[in-house]
């Protein structure tokens, strides 16, 4: 059975498309032509290179693939207005789910964001069942969450056996980019590290795979999965990176007064300069939420592995260190 | 936690000379290597040694750059092979000689390796070095680039060849995550010969005579601290400055006179 991949040099993708792989099945990773190739540098998958945003590219890609799993998204923090995301996260999933229709798939998987639905606290965390709420989101979220309701909508009205996947924040190896693991990057070459009084969750990324592949066979069509496993504070997180890596050596709070005054410098900064900030209001709000979602339904349903943080911190700095991206 | 390092450097001509000495400096700093050389010039023995006594990864490939097909097999290799984040373009040949005696084919190999294995490399590894969250490209050139010589015409106007095309690509590059620098060393002591060679030229070229062991050093660090153009030793900065400033009618007379002696 062929799987198309979409967006397959991501962070999540590179670590599906080595998963499915390895359960047997054939891949087609699709990726830009600019893409950078080095997260699947030795994996023996066939790569389509076109964009998703042309219907005739994703005519071709899709010849041949019992299944789709849509992992491609413009992910980045800035610009924060819903236009800038619309195109690629919103109107591609459009065309992608046209086409999976017209050729009749026997599975689409679309890679959501759990923030489409609204999270909890710990000892409340978020689950399928949580509504959205569209206060204090950022662009790329709603683009995710409109795109996850066209996906519902059209299993809804053609019967197209698709299934929503919602992992949290994901870290592990090939973050070539590098994504997520940013944090890690920035922090590990601090000595002191201020953090804010949020927290979210945390997820291996090989988990998340894990959980993919087992969706294809496992998965309800219409059905939503969070993918996701540790709730930690922000002190928690860096407390397990100290823990494996020795730095940031101390830690520091910070108020949430002072973050959102922060923000709100930053958002003025970017109106009037029209450049990105490193903090703007829609971020320091996100700092300071508590961001704990559930993986309870996947975890029973999809049998999705629950490995701790700590592991994966420790495989992306591995890899990091591998490639050269640790000062 | 220690993670190991994935990376690679790629060394042309680093069996004897100043590439030999990039290899061990480039080996001190816990850079992996592969090695690239001719046959039969002990690549492998270098290897082992360097891999022994620095705890480095150190890969071989023997092959005459000169040929074009090899050079693209050799890059082909790499690319499917490694990660490679540092390219050193090191090999190149030269000599003095009569222009009007030279044997054409070794004016044809001079060209094929000073310019077209060097040109050729960089072009084939440049999707591979844009992989990497920093990268870098260190051609070798010559103080030679800086001046026309009689007796070595075609050597200097390659080593000017590879001064010029580096510095374009620098620009090129700017804004990627490629950083490109050229090295023109003065007079370096690799084989007993040249340094034979260069005390013939006089008491100044003596003094700038500086081991090759301190020219891949300087090299290997500037090239990291992103310096487009090194030329190691003060007398040779001052030289070229000194260069710059004698018309070259002038400056071609004096240089015949030094180079004379050589022959």
């Amino acid at each position: 059975m062929k799987v198309l991949v979409t967006g397959a040099n991501g962070l999540l993708a590179s670590n599906l498309v080595r998963e499915l792989l390895q359960s047997g099945y054939e891949v087609r990773g699709m990726v830009r032509e600019s893409s950078n190739l080095l997260s699947l540098k030795k994996v023996d998958v066939e790569l389509f290179k076109g964009e998703i945003t042309n219907p005739s590219d994703v005519r071709k890609a899709f010849a041949g693939c019992e299944v789709v799993v849509h992992a491609a998204a413009n992910t980045s923090q800035w610009p924060t207005n819903y236009e800038a995301y619309k195109k690629i996260n919103v109107d591609a999933t459009r065309l992608l789910l046209d086409e999976a229709v017209r050729r009749g798939v026997e599975k689409f998987i679309f890679v959501g964001s759990a923030n489409a639905f609204d999270s909890g606290t710990k000892a409340n965390p978020g689950t399928e069942e949580s509504p959205f709420s569209m206060k204090g989101k950022s662009g790329y979220m709603l683009s995710k969450q409109v795109a996850q309701e066209l996906v519902l909508g059209e299993f809804r009205r053609s019967g197209l056996p698709a299934v929503v996947v919602n992992p949290t924040f994901m870290l592990g190896k090939y973050d070539a980019k590098p994504s997520s693991g940013q944090i890690i990057l920035m922090a590990q070459q601090k000595k002191l590290m201020i953090y804010p009084p949020g927290g979210k969750n945390f997820v291996h990324v090989a988990d998340v795979a894990h959980g993919i592949v087992n969706a294809i066979r496992h998965g309800k069509p219409g059905e939503c999965y969070l993918l996701a496993n540790e709730n930690l504070t922000y002190r928690e997180f860096f407390g397990k990176l100290r823990m494996v890596y020795g730095r940031p050596q101390k830690l520091l709070s910070l108020s949430r007064q002072s973050i959102h005054l922060a923000g709100a410098l930053g958002s003025l900064y970017e109106n009037v300069l029209d450049k990105p900030a490193k903090l703007n209001s829609v971020n320091a709000r996100l700092l300071c939420a508590d961001n704990y979602y559930s993986s309870a339904k996947a975890v029973q349903e999809l049998l999705m592995p629950q490995t701790p943080i700590s592991q994966a911190i420790e495989d992306a700095l591995e890899w990091f260190g591998q490639y050269g991206y640790l000062s | 936690m220690k993670t190991k390092n994935n990376l690679f450097t790629l060394i042309t001509g680093a069996s004897t000379g100043l590439g030999r000495e990039l290899a061990i400096e480039c080996a001190r700093r816990k850079m992996n290597l592969i090695l690239v050389s001719l046959p039969g010039e002990n690549l492998p023995e270098l290897c082992t040694q360097l891999s022994g006594k620095y705890q480095v990864i150190v890969c071989h490939y023997e092959i005459d750059l000169t040929d074009r097909e090899q050079v693209e097999l050799l890059a082909a290799w790499v690319i499917a092979n490694f990660s490679v984040n540092v390219l050193i373009n090191n090999a190149g040949i030269g000599g003095t000689r009569s222009f009007e005696t030279t044997p054409t084919d070794y004016l044809d190999r001079l060209i094929q390796l000073n310019i077209r294995a060097t040109s050729l490399l960089v072009r084939l590894l440049i999707p591979e070095l844009k992989m990497h969250r920093k990268a870098y490209i260190l051609n070798v050139s010559s103080m030679a680039a800086f001046a026309p010589l009689p007796y070595k015409t075609i050597y200097p106007a390659s080593k000017a060849f590879i001064y010029h095309f580096t510095c374009g690509l620098k620009a090129e590059l700017r804004n990627t995550n490629i950083r490109v620098s050229v090295v023109n060393p003065g007079p370096i002591m690799t084989n007993p010969d040249v340094v034979k060679r260069i005390l013939k030229q006089g008491a100044l070229a003596r003094l700038a005579l500086i081991p090759a062991s301190a020219i891949a050093r300087i090299s290997i660090h500037n090239l990291i601290r992103g310096k487009a153009v090194i030329i190691p030793g003060y007398l040779n900065r001052i030289n070229v400055f000194l260069m710059s400033l004698i018309p070259s009618g002038i400056r071609l007379s004096l240089s015949s006179r030094v180079i004379q002696r050589e022959l």
